[in-house]
């Protein structure tokens, strides 16, 4: 096992008007699934205990170096759009990990400094189960 | 893929194309390093002073320093000099062959005088220019 950095990223989000790949100008992404839960502590315990509820999706967050006249991306990553993210954190290689993600976009974002390149940002909440899997 | 000689390239292309520039150095006297030995000044000098690669995406980008200095026996004339490159290069965008060129800025100016062996005064007066490129 090595460590590996985040160069090799895929990302792709599939919605209505079509997929588009993400990950060619990224520079960061993160993706924090949690869950719900039932707090169970009772009586005489002495430490908060829980037992898991459903699941429920994190935040989702992809920061980026924003193109020149880059109107695709603003277009996909529209606020309300509904679709699904497919996540290769080590890229598409035979038997690396493929996250699936059903998620609804909160909408682009900017970040315009003078002296710097332009960022471009955008949440995403997922709203449905993850698949962990493989690429085939 | 290597900036260099298309940078170059892109910086002599921009200064020898300054008519102003030109007319008062009295030709295309632009040299990347330094002039050819023995020639008289005035000339305009450019150089990589230093810089690289960017990693922050997996596209290619290129953030550098270049030093473009006028030399002159006149102090004047040297700051002439550094004013017509100024006006040439200062937030403008060179065209790099392979590259897009989003940000050119001078962040320092330089001057100086140097007292030549056979007792003449040779001045410079230049600056630092950033420039950033992106694949």
């Amino acid at each position: 096992m090595a460590a590996f950095s985040g160069s090799a990223l895929y990302l792709a989000w599939v919605w209505s008007g079509g997929t588009i790949t993400m990950h060619g100008d990224f520079r960061e992404f993160s993706y924090e699934p949690t869950l719900s839960l039932i707090e169970s502590t009772a009586g005489s315990d002495s430490f908060r205990e829980y037992i898991g509820g459903i699941g429920e999706g994190g935040d989702i967050k992809f920061n980026s170096v924003m193109q020149a006249a880059g109107t695709a991306l603003i277009t996909a990553c529209a606020r309300q759009n509904v679709g699904t993210l497919l996540v290769g954190v080590e890229g598409t290689a035979i038997n690396k990990p493929k996250i699936t993600i059903p998620a609804i976009c909160k909408g682009p974002a900017f970040n315009v400094p003078y002296d710097d390149v332009v960022e471009f940002n955008v949440g995403f909440q997922q709203n449905a189960a993850e698949t962990m899997g493989v690429w085939a | 893929m290597s900036v260099f000689n298309v940078l170059n390239a892109a910086i002599y292309t921009t200064l020898s194309g300054g008519t102003a520039l030109t007319n008062l150095l009295g030709g295309t006297l632009v040299y990347y390093q330094q002039a050819p030995d023995g020639k008289a000044p005035p000339y305009l000098i450019y150089n990589f002073q230093g810089g690289g690669y960017e990693a922050i995406t997996p596209r290619d980008m290129w953030n550098g320093i270049y030093f473009v200095r006028g030399f002159s026996p006149n102090a004047a004339t040297a700051g002439s000099i550094d004013a017509q490159a100024h006006a040439l290069l200062h937030k403008k965008a060179l065209s790099v062959a392979g590259w897009t060129n989003f940000w050119l800025v001078r962040e320092q100016d330089m001057a100086l005088v140097e007292n030549l062996p056979n007792g003449k005064k040779l001045y410079m007066a230049g600056g630092m220019y950033r420039v950033r490129l992106s694949a």
